[in-house]
Parts: C-alpha cells; structure tokens; sequence
C-alpha cells in the first residue's frame, strides 16, 4: 500500500508538464506512421475477403453475393496478412514502449542523486528496497500509460482482421512485458551511473541490443552455419518480435511461412519451439515473457544493493 | 537518558578516512551542536546516524537502537534536514509532504501536514509548486518534512547556512521551538554565531577527529574571548602598530601593507576604546572591523586557550 502511495505520487510528478504530452503524441504519431505504411505495403496483395453474414466483401468494399474469392497461392491469406499486421504493430509498440520506460528509468535514480533527494527517501521507511520498487513501478506505469495511448491500433487489427481476440491479448501481454524489463534496465542504469545522461546511453543501448539488436545478430550469424544457428537461438528470447511471431505462429497459413524465414528454422518441426539444445516444452513467446520478469526482479535486486551502497560514495562532500 | 551514542566510530569512503575514531554522548533533550570546518567530517557523522551510511568501524546508537542492526527502527526515531534543499519541482508544498508522510508509513496525515504547515508557517504557501519557493521557505519544508513522523531526535546539517538574515530568525525559532517540547536537535554548522545562541551543548570536529567537547556556557566564554580585528589604515601603519603595541588586550598583531590584523581579548564594548585611541594618535582610520567569531579562531583558542 505505502510503495503504491509513494509509487502514485511520483508518477504524477512525473506526469506534469509538457514531456508527457509530446511523448504521447510522437508514440502516437509512429503508430499512426507505421499503420498507415503497414496497410499500404500489405495492400499490395490481393484483398481478403471478409464475410458478414451472406455477404462479402471485399477491399475496394464493394458488396458481392457470391462466393469468396480463392486467396491466390502467391499471396497473403488474410490471416497471414492479420498476423504480420500483429507482429509489427504489436513489435513496433514494445520497442517504443521499451524505449520510452528506459529512458524514464534513466531519470529515476540519478534524477534523485541530481536533485539531492536521495538522502531524504533512504531515511523514510521506503530504505533502499522500496526506493528500488517505487522507481522501477513508477517508471513502469508512466511507460505503459504512454505507450497505450497507442493501443487503439489494435483494436483496428480486431475490426478488420481475422484475428482472435487471445492474439491481440497475447501481445499486449509481450509488450508489458518488455516495458517491464526495459524499466528495470532504466532504473538500473539509473542507480549505477547516478548521472540521467549516462543512464540513458546505457540504458537505451542495452534496450536496443536486447530487443532488436539480439534478434538481428541472431538472423545474421544462423545464416552463416548450422552450429551457430543452434548456438545463438537464445539470441531470440528477449525480442518481442519474435515471441509475436510465435504467439501468432498458428494464424501463419502455410504458404506464408516463407516469410519468416529464419525464425522458422528454429525447428523444422516446432518453429516456435527452440530447437537443438534449448529445445524446450514451452512456445518461444512464453519464455520471452519469463526473461522480462525474472529480468526485471533480478535487476531489481541488483539496483537494492547499489542503491544500498551508494550512500556513501555519493559525494566526497563532508 | 542519552538520546546518541557513538563510540570509537570511523568511516572510510573511497580510501579516505572521512571521520576517525568518534565517541560522543548527546543527552536527550539537548541542542547539540556540532561545530568544524567544511569537510572536518559533520555530515558524515549526521548521515551514518539517519542510517544512509554505515559506520566502518565502532558503534552508533540513537535511543539505544544500533544504526547498523536496527535501521529500520532508528529511522522511526530519527529526522534527518541534509545540506542541500533537494525538492521536487513538479510537487506542490502539501503534495510534497504527503509523498514522505506515504514513504513513512503514515496513514491519514492530513493534520499532520497541517499542523506541520503552521509550525513552519508555510501554511498559505501549501498549493504553491516548490521551484516557486525562496530557499528560507525550502529550509523550513525540510524541516516540516523531517518531522512527519515525529521523530524524537532531529539531525539537521548546516540548516542556516545560505539563508538570509529573516531567513536564519525564523529557522532559528523554528529549532528553539522544537527544543522546547523536548525533540533532541544535533545541528552542524561551520557557523559558530549561527548554533550559539540555541546549543545547550558543543562538540568541535576537525580532520575527522572529535577536537573538544563543551558545554554551551564554555562555548560562550570561547566566543566571548579573543576576535580578530581587521584595521586598515591611510597613514603609515607603523603609527597604528605602536598604538596597538599599547594595548595589553591587543595582541598577535600582524601588519600587510596598509591593513593591520589583531587579536583582542577583551569584551567587545571596549573595543570603542580601542578605536579612540587609534584617532587621538592621529591614525587615519578607512576600516575597522571585526571578523566573525568563526570556528578557525575557536580552534586556534583549543590549541591555544586564553591565558
């Protein structure tokens, strides 16, 4: 109850004056960008046909009573196009949330040491574990309410796709889960730098490897042998692009498939699965969720015990 | 009873020894003061006592509660003003208390806030954002804010230092307030005038190392021993050292081109004598003035009391 009060508290502090308002607004900006761009590229296959009762129809929306047009072989099936329409606006929307909940992270604690406050919470009951778990829910709540501004763009995905509520469920989940891990990354880096610049380089360029930059190196190195691609699968664990493409992996129609290339060669059988060693029970997406907490309470940990610490080597000042 | 007990304590940060071997008993119920030199080592005491640092060696106590063992406890007793007015300037005055009264554990603490607002008299001031308040006004938040909780022993560091001459009154009173329902203050200063009028008692603190302990009867008596007059002169300063020579209660006197610095042991009141003898030797006076009573004559006093 204290750690929400206090947690609410700096979240509305946090929630004043203008960055608040354009972080909404260039989240919301990307979105409206990169739907647009999404449905303009996808637009170029042949329309799917959606069915309202007896009547089709189509994407020019012109209205026809017979049958459903055949999807041709070389071309999106709608659910494919509902799928890949998922995977990058649902990808798009955690790398941005993650990008935003590092960068408020970075503020948090080195915002505290900048302005001097973090003498007068350590010296509160909060002590260094409740400071950690302020900073790390705040930044986490500041960060999901901002990127959710965006969420509409799901509910499009919904109307005018194929796509089963429990997929647009499921990456809503993957995104809060790597704005989770990217806000304990911010407030980490936060707490070891102790300087909000240095914080966010760190923060935003760990963020970046780890959600983009892992997936990359992964596509690179699995093209060049067969060994490297079975030793760099963990690569994909914390990319929420690729849990997307797993969580979706059933709405993928089999001539698609050769649009996720690499990905699908995690395991001929079990594409979503990790395949060689790592082989394990569960889908890629529900691990990605894993490390994003496990991540997010481990680092948690780690910034108790500097935050902790830093007491003393704040300042040489006596 | 005593409200702090340190005993033997050392602190050691970065390969630098910051405090060396302390051991001081602060009854309850006093203003203590402790007095040094900037970096003699005062904040580091105050804040392995408000628990953000831990003692290197030896042992701190507050009402009995061990610093290290109990942090927890000791911070439910203790109330800790840092040297800095660190605020957040996106919070209101009132919001602002809030946020520590929930970081304290404290439920429904709106009177308190109140009460707190009135005692510091920031009460018409409570919607105001806290980048819009004068650093008097910060002072006396931070105080209102290291009282949320009502602790019994309040550590304020250097509460005066950059306040104004209103600003340093009404912190002043705020502290002899507190004082009299019975709070124990340990106040830091650099400031000897600034502590002197409230301290019931003194410790001087230099390179780390506890100097002297005193009462504030012996601190008065310091202060009221040797100042250090500054004189600069017109005429050739040789006339005014022959003056001074004269003077039994002018001593050390120390000429630089046309400025003269002396000690004078004696009441202040005669230094107008002082001055007349000056005219009456025809000494072209352009400035007298005494130097504030500051810590590195109370120091200089310690090595070398008045005779």
């Amino acid at each position: 109850m204290m750690l929400w009060r206090a947690a609410y508290t700096d979240l509305r502090a946090r929630s004043r004056g203008g960055a608040t308002f354009v972080a909404i607004v260039v989240v919301v900006a990307i979105f409206g960008l990169a739907v647009a761009l999404a449905f303009h590229a996808l637009g170029q296959q042949p329309a799917p046909v959606v069915s309202f009762g007896a009547q089709n129809f189509g994407r020019s929306g012109t209205i026809s009573n017979g049958p459903a047009t055949p999807t041709a072989v070389d071309a999106l099936t709608a659910s494919s196009r509902s799928a890949i329409l998922l995977v990058v606006l649902g990808g798009l929307m955690a790398v941005c949330g993650a990008v935003v909940a590092a960068t408020v992270g970075a503020a948090s604690v080195a915002g505290e040491h900048e302005r001097e406050t973090i003498d007068l919470l350590l010296t509160t009951q909060l002590g260094a574990g409740g400071v950690t778990a302020v900073k790390t829910l705040s930044t986490f709540l500041y960060s999901l309410l901002v990127t959710l501004a965006a969420a509409p763009a799901f509910g499009l995905l919904l109307v005018f796709s194929s796509l089963p509520l429990a997929s647009v469920g499921a990456a809503l989940i993957i995104v809060v889960g790597s704005i989770l891990l990217s806000s304990a990354i911010g407030v980490f880096f936060s707490s070891l730098t102790r300087s909000s610049a240095a914080a966010f380089l760190s923060a935003v360029g760990t963020v970046a490897f780890l959600l983009v930059g892992a997936a990359a190196l992964y596509l690179l190195l699995s093209r060049l042998s067969n060994s490297l691609h079975v030793l760099t699968q963990l690569l994909l664990l914390p990319s929420p692009v690729a849990a997307l493409v797993s969580s979706n992996y059933g709405q993928f129609q089999a001539p698609d498939a050769v649009l996720l290339p690499a990905l699908l060669r995690a395991s001929p059988e079990h594409p979503v699965h990790l395949a060689g060693p790592w082989q394990l029970p569960v889908p890629l997406w529900l691990l990605t969720i894993a490390l994003d907490v496990v991540g997010a309470l481990l680092l948690s940990v780690l910034t108790n015990k500097i935050i902790q610490g830093t007491g003393g080597a704040r300042r040489l000042q006596i | 009873m005593t409200a702090v007990e340190l005993q033997g304590v050392s602190r050691v940060q970065n390969g630098t020894t910051m405090v060396r071997d302390v051991s001081l008993s602060v009854p309850e119920g006093s203003t203590f003061a402790l007095v040094g030199p900037n970096g003699s080592g005062k904040t580091t005491i105050l804040r392995m006592l408000a628990t953000i640092i831990r003692p290197s060696a030896g042992k701190a106590q507050v009402l009995g509660h061990d610093v290290v063992a109990e942090p927890g406890t000791v911070r439910q007793i203790v109330g800790y003003v840092p040297d800095s007015f660190g605020t957040y300037p996106g919070l209101k005055v009132r919001e602002y208390l809030e946020f520590f009264a929930s970081a304290h554990r404290l439920r429904s603490a709106g009177a308190t806030i109140t009460d707190l607002l009135n005692l510091v008299e920031l009460r018409q001031v409570e919607r105001r954002y806290l980048s819009g308040l004068s650093r008097g006004m910060k002072q006396r938040l931070a105080i209102a804010r290291a009282l949320l909780h009502d602790p019994a022993v309040l550590l304020l560091d250097e509460p005066t230092f950059g306040l104004d001459v209103r600003g340093r009154s009404d912190v002043v009173a705020v502290l002899k307030e507190l004082h009299d329902v019975g709070k124990t203050l340990i106040i830091s200063s650099h400031l000897l005038d600034d502590v002197a009028p409230i301290a019931t008692d003194v410790a001087a603190i230099s390179g780390g190392r506890l100097v002297a302990s005193m009462s504030a009867e012996q601190l008065r008596r310091l202060i009221e021993g040797p100042r250090r007059i500054r004189l600069e002169v017109a005429n050739d300063p040789r006339q005014a050292q022959a003056v001074l020579a004269a003077i039994d209660a002018a001593q050390s006197v120390e000429a630089e081109g046309q400025e003269l610095t002396f000690l004078f042991r004696g009441s202040r009141y005669a230094l107008p004598e002082v001055v007349t003898a000056l005219v009456q030797r025809e000494v072209k006076i352009i400035r007298f003035a005494e130097e504030s009573n500051d810590l590195e004559v109370l120091l200089a006093s310690l090595e070398e009391p008045p005779g």
